[in-house]
C-alpha cells in the first residue's frame, strides 16, 4: 500500500514539474494581451469616442450670442445687427431691453424716445403692452398683431397678409410720407395695414382704402412696418429698405429696442383651491379614518409574545475545497498541474483494475492499457507520457481523450 | 394590553357619526365611547398574572416522530379567562398549533395541546408562554409573557437500524460454526458435535471421538465480552454537509448502528464523543438499554468549529478499559487534520488496540471528478482528483500503519462499518 502511494506521489511530481515547464513561454507579452483587449472591447470603445465627440463638437458650437430674430446683437441674417449698429454709429442711442420693467424705465428716462416694439410671440399682457404705449412717445411696430395694434396704434388696422404673388417684389411708395418717399421702394413681404397713411400698397389695392406694408398715423407718433425683411441683416440693403428704416428708428435720438421675452408673462391668478369644493364632513372623515387605520395597526401588529430565534447550524458543503482549488487552478492557469493529476488518477486506477501492483511504473501501466484498450502501445504512450497539455483547450480535449481510454481499458 | 378587531370594527362604525355631525365633537365623543368601551373591558378581563402554567412534555422523541406538549393553565383568579395562549417553541420544533384559544373558569384547570414535529435533532426549547386575556366584550386584551421554560429531547433517527436484523443474522451464523480456523486463536470452546461433511477435519476432537462411536468435532465461538470503544469526532471536519446531513449526524448512524450489533455480539461497547475536550460519553457498565443511552448522549451533539485534539484518545481510551480493545474512530479522512493530528497518536493506539478509522466519503467528489467538456469543468475533475488522491494517500499511510480503513459515502458507512466490526469478529481479531 505504502508503495502505491509513494508511486502516485512520484506520478504526479513530474507530471507537475512536466506542467510548469510547459507552461511558461505560454505567457502573452504585455502588449498583446493589452491589444487582445483592446479589441475585445472595440465597440464600446468606439461609441465611447462617438458620444465625446458630437459633446465636444456641441460645446465648441455653442456662443453666448443671441439668435432670435430682429435682435440688434443677432449678426445671423434674420438678425437686426446690421441696423442697429448703424444707427449707433449716426448717433443714434440704441438700448436693448427685454424685460418690460427696464424698457419702460429707459422711456421714462428719456422723454420723447422712440419704442421699437417686438413681440411676435405674444408674451405681453394688454396691460403691459398699454403701460408701454402711455410711457413711449413715438412707437414702431413690426408684424403688430391686431391686440398690439389696438393699444399703440387703434387708428391703424391690420389688412391681412401680402398676396404671395408680391412676395419678395418691388413696391412703390404712392403716398404724401416723407420716409416713404425718401425711401422710393422696398421689398415688400410680411403682412399689410391700413392707417390714415398707407405706403406701399399691395398690388390692385389702390385708392382711399389701400392696404400696404407701411403705415402711420397722422402725426407720425404711431409706424407700423409691415415686413421684418425692412430691418433684417439679410435683406436690409436691398431696394430702399435702408432708407426707410433708419428714417423710421432714427428719428429721435434715443431708440428703445424692446424685444418681448417669456420672463415677462405674468404669473397667472390663483386657481381655485379644489378642497374648498368638497363637503364639510371629508376632512374629519379622513382623520377619522387615520386613527382607525393607527387602531388597525395595532391590532395587527402586537405580537403574542417575543420573537423566539433559532440557533443555526453552520453550513459547510464538503466539495467547497475541491471546487475552490478548481478555482485557484483556473486562476492561475495551472494547466500542467490540473494534467499532472489527471493522469496519476486515471494511472493509479488503471494500475488498481489491470491488477498490476503497487511494483508497476508508468511504462508497465502504458502497456497494460495498450493491451487492454485494443490501441497501439506508441498511442497509447502519446497519450499518457508524451503529449502533455498546455493550454485550456488542448486540456479539455486531452481530458476527453484520458477518459476515453481508461473507459476502454476498463470496460473490457 | 391589546385590541381586538372588534374595537377596530367599531372605531370605523365611528365614521358614519362623523359623516352626518362632521366636527370636532363627534371624533372626541366617539373617541371618549371607544375608550370608555375599551377601558372597561381591560378592567374585566381575567388577569393573566393569576395564572400558572405547567409544562407536560416527553422526554425525548426521536426525529422524524410527533408528539404533543401539554400546558397545563391553571386559573387561580376570579374571573373566568378568555385568553389566546401562544407557546414559543423555537420554529425547528414544528409547533403545528402554537397559537391557541382558551377557556379557564375561575379556580379551575385546563389543558391545551400543542403537536411537535422536530425538525431538527438536539435539545429544542420553548421559554415562555404569551397569554392574551380578554374581556367579556372581547374588545381589547390584557398581554402578559409568562416565563415556562421546558425543553424536549430529539434523539437521532437511527435510520441504519434498517441494516440490523441482516447484521444480526450474520451475527448468529458465525456463532456456533467452524468458521475460525486457527486453532485456538483467540476463539473460546464452545461445544462438540457431531461430524458432517465440510467440516475442517483439524477441528476434530479425538479423545472425544474415542470415547463415542461417531466422530466428534470442537466448535468455537466468536469470543464474547470483548470490548468496543467508538470514538465520534465532532470537531470542524463534521461540520460539512455531504448528501445535506451533516458528517456528524452519518457518524452518529454508524456508532447507533454499531453499538446495538456489537452489543448482541456479546460485547461491552463505550462510546465518547470528543475534540478539545471529552463532549459525551456512555460506558459499558450501565443498567438500563445502552440503545436508549446513547442516543439520549448524542442528541446534543453539534459540530464545534475548532481543530479535534486527537491527542487526548489514548488516555480517554485507557480510562475506559486497560484491556485490548477494539477502538473505532468515526472522523474524516481530511489530508491535513488527519495527518498532523490521528498520525501522530495512532501508534500509540496500535500498539494495544485494534484500530478501525471509519470516514464519510463525499459522492459529490466522483461526480466532480467525472465532470469535462469544457475548461472550468475539466479544472474542477483535476481539484477532485487531487482530493481523491489525498484522501486514498491518507487512508494507505493508515492502513500501512496497521490500522482498517471505511471510506464510504454516507448511507454506505453505516452498513459498511458493521460489516467491518463483523469480518474482524468472524477472524477473530478482536
Amino acid at each position: 500500500m505504502s508503495a502505491a502511494a509513494a508511486e502516485k506521489a512520484n506520478l504526479s511530481e513530474a507530471g507537475s514539474r512536466n506542467g510548469a515547464g510547459g507552461e511558461e513561454p505560454q505567457l502573452p507579452s504585455v502588449r498583446t494581451r493589452f491589444m487582445a483587449r483592446l479589441r475585445r472591447h472595440r465597440v464600446p470603445l468606439l461609441l465611447l469616442a462617438l458620444l465625446a465627440a458630437v459633446a465636444l463638437a456641441s460645446a465648441w458650437g455653442r456662443t453666448d450670442e443671441d439668435s432670435s430674430a430682429l435682435s440688434p446683437a443677432n449678426p445671423a441674417p434674420n438678425g437686426a445687427m446690421a441696423a442697429a449698429e448703424i444707427l449707433a454709429d449716426r448717433g443714434v442711442d440704441v438700448q436693448h431691453h427685454e424685460l418690460q420693467a427696464e424698457a419702460r424705465a429707459a422711456l421714462e428716462d428719456n422723454p420723447g424716445a422712440t419704442l421699437l416694439f417686438l413681440d411676435p410671440a405674444g408674451y405681453l399682457t394688454g396691460e403691459q403692452r398699454r403701460d408701454l404705449a402711455d410711457a413711449a412717445g413715438r412707437v414702431v411696430l413690426v408684424e403688430p398683431s391686431l391686440d398690439q395694434l389696438a393699444d399703440f396704434a387703434p387708428q391703424i388696422l391690420s389688412a391681412g397678409l401680402l398676396p404671395p404673388a408680391a412676395e419678395g417684389q418691388q413696391r412703390e411708395a404712392e403716398c404724401s410720407n416723407a420716409d416713404a418717399e425718401a425711401a422710393g421702394s422696398i421689398e415688400a413681404g410680411g403682412k399689410t395695414y391700413r392707417g390714415p397713411v398707407t405706403c406701399f400698397p399691395a398690388p390692385g389695392s389702390t385708392g382711399t382704402d389701400a392696404a400696404g406694408s407701411y403705415a402711420a398715423t397722422e402725426d407720425g407718433s404711431a409706424v407700423v412696418l409691415g415686413g421684418a425683411g425692412l430691418l433684417a441683416n439679410e435683406t436690409l440693403a436691398r431696394e430702399g429698405n435702408a432708407a426707410l428704416a433708419f428714417r423710421t428708428l432714427g428719428a429721435d435720438d434715443t431708440l428703445v429696442w424692446y424685444q418681448a421675452d417669456p420672463f415677462d408673462v405674468p404669473p397667472s391668478q390663483v386657481p381655485v383651491d379644489p378642497f374648498s369644493l368638497l363637503p364639510p364632513w371629508v376632512n374629519p372623515l379622513l382623520f377619522w379614518l387615520g386613527l382607525v387605520a393607527a387602531l388597525a395597526a395595532f391590532w395587527r401588529g402586537r405580537r403574542l409574545g417575543p420573537l423566539v430565534e433559532e440557533p443555526l447550524p453552520v453550513v459547510v458543503h464538503a466539495a467547497e475545497t475541491a471546487e475552490g482549488r478548481a478555482r485557484l487552478y483556473q486562476d492561475s492557469r495551472a494547466v500542467g498541474h490540473a494534467a499532472a493529476t489527471l493522469r496519476a488518477a486515471a494511472m493509479t486506477r488503471l494500475a488498481a483494475h489491470l491488477r498490476l501492483g503497487p511494483e508497476a511504473g508508468a511504462e508497465d501501466v502504458t502497456r497494460a492499457a495498450a493491451d487492454a484498450s485494443g490501441r497501439s502501445y506508441p498511442a497509447t504512450d502519446d497519450l499518457l507520457n508524451q503529449r502533455l497539455p498546455g493550454t485550456g483547450t488542448e486540456l479539455v480535449h486531452w481530458a476527453r481523450d484520458l477518459k476515453d481510454l481508461e473507459e476502454e481499458a476498463t470496460s473490457s | 394590553m391589546a385590541v381586538s378587531g372588534r374595537l377596530v370594527l367599531l372605531a370605523l362604525l365611528g365614521s358614519a357619526a362623523v359623516v352626518f355631525f362632521p366636527g370636532a365633537a363627534a371624533i372626541l365623543l366617539w373617541l371618549a365611547f371607544l375608550a370608555a368601551a375599551a377601558g372597561l373591558d381591560l378592567l374585566l378581563a381575567a388577569s393573566p398574572r393569576q395564572l400558572r402554567v405547567e409544562r407536560r412534555l416527553p422526554a425525548s422523541v426521536r426525529l422524524s416522530d410527533s408528539t404533543v406538549g401539554t400546558l397545563v393553565l391553571r386559573n387561580n383568579g376570579g374571573r373566568r379567562l378568555q385568553a389566546m395562549v401562544r407557546d414559543g417553541w423555537q420554529p425547528s420544533a414544528g409547533a403545528r398549533n402554537p397559537q391557541q384559544h382558551a377557556t379557564v373558569p375561575a379556580g379551575e384547570a385546563r389543558t391545551l395541546d400543542v403537536r411537535l414535529e422536530p425538525a431538527r435533532r438536539g435539545i429544542l426549547k420553548s421559554a415562555h408562554v404569551a397569554v392574551r386575556s380578554f374581556g367579556p366584550l372581547g374588545l381589547a386584551a390584557r398581554q402578559r409573557t409568562l416565563p415556562v421554560p421546558g425543553e424536549i429531547r430529539v434523539l437521532p433517527p437511527f435510520h441504519s437500524r434498517r441494516h440490523l436484523p441482516s447484521r444480526l443474522r450474520r451475527l448468529r451464523e458465525l456463532d456456533g460454526n467452524t468458521s475460525v480456523q486457527l486453532r485456538g486463536a483467540g476463539t473460546e470452546f464452545d461445544s462438540l458435535r457431531e461430524y458432517v461433511r465440510g467440516d475442517d477435519v483439524r477441528s476434530i476432537d479425538w479423545r472425544a471421538t474415542a470415547r463415542r462411536r461417531d466422530t466428534v468435532v470442537r466448535t468455537w465461538r466468536p469470543e464474547r465480552d470483548r470490548r468496543v470503544v467508538i470514538a465520534l469526532d465532532t470537531s470542524r471536519t463534521s461540520a460539512a454537509r455531504i448528501e445535506d446531513e451533516p458528517r456528524l449526524d452519518t457518524g452518529i448512524e454508524a456508532t447507533l448502528l454499531l453499538a446495538v450489533l456489537a452489543r448482541s455480539g456479546g460485547d461491552r461497547v463505550d462510546f465518547l464523543a470528543f475534540d478539545r475536550r471529552i463532549r459525551a460519553r456512555v460506558d459499558s457498565g450501565g443498567r438500563d438499554n445502552l440503545l436508549s443511552r446513547l442516543v439520549t448522549a448524542v442528541a446534543p451533539l453539534e459540530p464545534e468549529l475548532i481543530e479535534a485534539d486527537f491527542s487526548l484518545l489514548p488516555g480517554a481510551v485507557q480510562a475506559v478499559t486497560a484491556r485490548r480493545s477494539l477502538v473505532v474512530l468515526i472522523s474524516a479522512l481530511d489530508s491535513g487534520a488527519v495527518e498532523e493530528g490521528l498520525v501522530q497518536v495512532l501508534p500509540q493506539l496500535l500498539a494495544k488496540h485494534v484500530v478501525v478509522v471509519a470516514s464519510v466519503r463525499d459522492p459529490g467528489l466522483d461526480e466532480l471528478r467525472a465532470g469535462g467538456g469544457t475548461t472550468p469543468a475539466v479544472f474542477r475533475a483535476a481539484a477532485a482528483e487531487r482530493a481523491l488522491l489525498d484522501r486514498a494517500a491518507v487512508s494507505a499511510q493508515l492502513r500501512s500503519m496497521g490500522a482498517e480503513v471505511v471510506d464510504e459515502p454516507p448511507h454506505e458507512l453505516a452498513p459498511k462499518l458493521a460489516d467491518m466490526y463483523l469480518r474482524l469478529k468472524a477472524t477473530g481479531k478482536l
